[in-house]
Formats: structure tokens, sequence, C-alpha cells
């Protein structure tokens, strides 16, 4: 009864009950119904009395950097030109477009994921770290992310990384294949078709064969790498999908059943939503954690970040990455997944990867 | 009866909504496509912390996550500000671009234990209403709140916590009133259900 009452008194204090109703609950039980509206009220004090803390001012002032580079009091470009709001940016271009995008990042992936021969080694070397043809979406991986990885016990790119890779001869062993599928193993002629396939190509061949690597790559113990792939095209299986806000979106924008004003602002409403979907299309980072040490590298939730650098040289903007799940790399391999982003502040002149206090080095967005 | 009519009840929302704000708002809106720099500021100086506070709760208590979605949700108005048609106030508006990377990510993230003292238990002191309920009974219920699904927990609190209309949450959240009315009915009870086993009904009443 103390329940019935509750959600009576809840509908009450939402005007959902008629006058007659209420007098009719009153009669029944006073006591009850006095103390049932005052339950509900106190609930509700107490959500509206949870704790509002305000902006913090260093949130303030990199969301004004990230939104207006050239902002009034700022150095950099006239407030006329920082003020123009850029169009969506992705739009639906011909297959011939993505063709030079495509062959630029592919090689560049090519360049960092392909096995090298390790120092001293020749093929036997090389057959110790056989690529497994195997891809997947990684348990619990974010959504709109697909996950390729290619097996990168091969010799660093860098001097600074070849020392590691000497002294850490366990790296250059294969994994089991459950570690790999773990953590999304691929082979690089995948992820070359994968890249093809985002791009609409029907072979991998048709990728050129050398480009200058756009790709970072930082020294140390854990190779952060960056490099930008071309969107998907509409259709194609790793096309992102519209998620749960254009499903509900749907709700808003159909017409109303009367009244020309009514549907007018249902209009307005519904290009808000289209808005809100056009605030999704962005672009695609391919981004690569290499782990070239001899144990498993795991990266707890929300310890990768994308960083974007203003054109003064701070950072701007942040997005976690991965925020949902734990990351891990088995020693001597690495992982590759393709990062959608929403947006990209027009502010940002510079992008970075940082993990566990590593930073690769920048691209530009 | 009539003397305690609901709309005259402390239960109700504060009267602080964006509906306050929604004329002017377009007005610095407009001046902001015209080039004026400083109506952004403006617009966050109006909505910025209440955006942000918002997606503190819906976040249990994350810091970080809620300024990277407070960040990305000004950052996409302004990029998309030509899109914003003006059916809707700007913070619904603006609300409803955070919460797609907001339920993205919630949806599948694990809720952290909280100190709770990250958040805080004091009410706000210019919230009419907040004061009737005790320290104890805000961090109860905030603790309830954390156990509910996202989509309870984000309704109950653009409707109690943010003060928003059942038209401006249905606006928000892109769906039709009477799924708001319905989805905030099932979020109340599941919210009395958390709180009946660790409150008693005399420490509420």
């Amino acid at each position: 009864m103390i329940a019935d009452l509750d959600a009576q008194a809840d509908a009450f204090l939402d005007g959902d009950l008629t006058t007659g109703e209420v007098q009719a609950l009153t009669a029944a039980d006073p006591t009850g119904w006095a103390g049932a509206v005052a339950r509900a009220r106190a609930r509700r004090a107490a959500l509206r009395g949870l704790a509002r803390p305000g902006l913090p001012d260093a949130l303030r002032e990199r969301i004004l950097a990230a939104a207006q580079p050239g902002r009034a009091g700022q150095p950099g470009a006239p407030a006329a030109e920082t003020l123009v709001a850029p169009a969506p940016a992705r739009r639906p271009m011909p297959w011939w477009a993505y063709a030079v995008p495509t062959a630029l990042a592919a090689t560049a992936a090519l360049a960092v994921l392909m096995p090298h021969d390790p120092p001293g080694g020749g093929p036997g070397a090389r057959s110790e770290a056989p690529a497994l043809a195997k891809r997947e979406v990684a348990p619990g991986a974010e959504r709109k992310i697909t996950e390729v990885s290619s097996t990168a016990a091969a010799e660093p790119m860098r001097p600074a990384a070849d020392a590691t890779a000497q002294a850490a001869p366990r790296a250059f062993a294969p994994a089991p294949a459950e570690e790999l599928a773990a953590a999304g193993a691929a082979t690089d002629h995948e992820v070359v078709a994968m890249l093809a396939e985002r791009a609409g190509l029907e072979r991998a061949s048709a990728l050129a064969p050398a480009a200058p690597a756009a790709a970072s790559v930082a020294p140390g113990p854990i190779g952060l790498q960056l490099a930008w792939v071309p969107a998907p095209r509409p259709g194609t299986a790793s096309a992102r999908d519209a998620g749960i806000a254009s499903t509900e979106l749907d709700a808003v924008a159909a017409p109303a059943p009367a009244g020309a004003e009514k549907t007018r602002a249902d209009q307005r409403l519904a290009k808000e939503a289209e808005a809100v979907e056009d605030a999704d299309a962005g672009r695609d980072l391919l981004v690569t954690l290499r782990n070239e040490t001899v144990s498993d590298l795991r990266i707890a939730p929300g310890g990768i970040r994308l960083v974007g650098v203003g054109r003064d040289g701070g950072a701007v903007w942040r997005t976690t990455l991965r925020a949902a799940v734990e990351t891990m790399v088995p020693a001597g391999r690495s992982l590759s997944w393709i990062q959608p982003l929403a947006i990209i502040p027009p502010g940002v002149a510079r992008l970075r990867l940082e993990v566990d206090g590593q930073q690769s080095t920048e691209i530009a967005p | 009866v009539n003397a305690i009519k609901p709309l005259a009840m402390a239960g109700n929302p504060a009267p602080s909504g964006p509906s306050n704000q929604h004329g002017d708002d377009h007005a610095v809106v407009a001046r902001l496509r015209q080039g004026d720099g400083a109506a952004f500021a403006l617009l966050m100086d109006r909505h910025g912390a209440r955006l942000h506070a918002m997606l503190l709760h819906l976040a249990h208590g994350d810091h970080d996550l809620a300024a990277e979605f407070t960040q990305e949700a000004f950052v996409r108005a302004f990029t998309n500000l030509d899109q914003f048609a003006g059916a809707s106030s700007f913070y619904t508006w603006l609300y409803r671009l955070a919460r797609n990377r907001a339920l993205d990510l919630l949806a599948r993230k694990k809720p952290l234990a909280r100190d709770p003292a990250t958040l805080g238990g004091e009410a706000a002191s210019d919230v009419p209403g907040a004061d009737l309920a005790s320290a104890e009974l805000r961090g109860e219920v905030r603790r309830a709140l954390g156990e509910l699904p996202l989509e309870q927990r984000e309704i109950l609190l653009l409707r109690e916590f943010d003060g928003l209309d059942y038209a401006e949450i249905a606006s928000a959240l892109g769906i039709a009133e009477g799924t708001v009315k319905s989805r905030l009915n099932r979020a109340r009870a599941a919210l009395r259900d958390r709180l009946a086993g660790r409150v008693s009904a005399e420490d509420l009443a």
C-alpha cells in the first residue's frame, strides 16, 4: 500500500492527478497520504540538492581555446576567420577521391606494421614472428572501432628502440594464438585490405607502393603511432552506424499530425536532429600501440588519450580512447585500431597520443 | 485540497530551467553567427556549469569524463552552429550534442567507486527546496541513482536535478513527451525500490 501511495504521490507532484483523485486518497488514508507526499518531496529535494560544482576555469579556457583559436586577446587568426563554422566534415565522395589518401595511409600503415628483419637475422629470424591471419573485434571495444593488429615483433623503426628489441628476445617469440586473438591480431595484408575496403578499392594492390610515412613514432617502451585513414564508403561493412541518438531522433523528425505551425516547429526540430547527426561525422585515425618490452602491456581504461595542441603549443583538447575497456598489448606485439573522431576542434593545430606518460610525436589534424 | 496544488509544491523542478533564457539565448546565438566572439563565452558562462554538473552526475562523478563531454559539446555546438534552427532551447540542443558521446561511452563503462567527497554532499543554496533533504539522504539518493540504468538515471537527472519540463526533456532526448512520462515513472519507481532498502520511510518523511 505504501508503494502504491508513493507512486500516487509522485504522480500528484507531477500534476498528473485530478482534484477528485487527491481527495479520495486523502480521505482513504490521511496519514499515509501525507507521509507519501512528504517522502516524494524529500526524494526530489535530495535529487535537486546534489552537488553542482561550477565549470572549472581550466576547462573553460580550454574550451575557448579549442573552439576559437583566434579569439580576441589571443595571437592568431583574426576573429572573423575563426568564427566561420566549417561545413560538416564528411560527405560522400567519388571513389577516385579516396585513392591518394588511401595510398598514403596504407603505405604509412605498411611502413609501421610490416615485420622487419631483426638485427642480424635473416629469413629464419623473421619466421619466428609469424603473422597470424586472424582479426577479431576485441570484446568490449568501443562502438565504431574496428580492431586490426599486426605482429610487430620486428626491428624497431628507430635506433632508440633497437636496444630494447635486442635485449628482449622474448619479444620475438611467437605468441599463443589466444593471446594474439585477445589483442585483435591481423596480418599486414589484412590491414591493407581493410584500408582498401574502406576506400572502396577492389584490390589492395591498387595502393601505391611507397610514400612518406605520415605516422608518428615515439622512442620508448611503447611505440605510439597516429595516421589518418580514409573514411569508409557508405554501405561498407566498416561504415559507422547511426547509433542510439539517430534512432531516437527519428521520433523527433516524424511530422506532427495536425497544425501547420506545429509541423514547421517539428521540421525545425528535425533539422536540429540532423545537425546532431552531422556532428557525428568526422575523420578516422589509425592508432597503433607497439609494446616493445618483454612483458605484456596493460593500460587501464582512460589511460589512452588523444590530445589536441593549440597554436601556442598548449593542450586545448583531449579525448579518451578506449575509455571503457582495459587495453592489453602482448609483449613484442602491436595493437592497431581505427578510431573515428567525431570532431576535431578548430583550435587544434596538432594531435598527439599520450599513454602512461609517454607522448607520440604530433601530426596535423 | 486546492491548497496543496502540486505546481505550488517544493517537489517540482527549480524554475531556473532554460525557458527563462530561451529567447535571450537565441539572440546570443545570432550575435555569435555574426562574428561576435564574446557571445560564445557568454553562452558557455550561462550553460557550462549546468551542463558540466549534469554530465558529472551522469558519469558517476568522473571529472575527467565530464570535462571531456562538456568540451566536446561546446566545440560541436560552435562548429555546427549554423544547424541550430532554434526550435528547441540552446541548452537542450547542447545537451543532445553532449549525450551522443556520453551515452556511447557510459553505456559500457563500469561505474567507478567514487569518494563521495569528489561529488560533494552540499546542496546548492540557490536551488529552491534543496535544503529540505539532509546530507545523509542526498548521499543515499546519489548512491541509489548511481545504481539505476543509464536511461533512468539520465531522465531523473534531467527532470529533478536539471529542472527541465517534459517538452524540454523530449527535445533533449529526441523522444515523444508520452515516452518521457512513462520513462520517468519507471525511473522513479526504480529509485523508490532502491531507496526502500536503505532509507526508512520515516527518514524520508
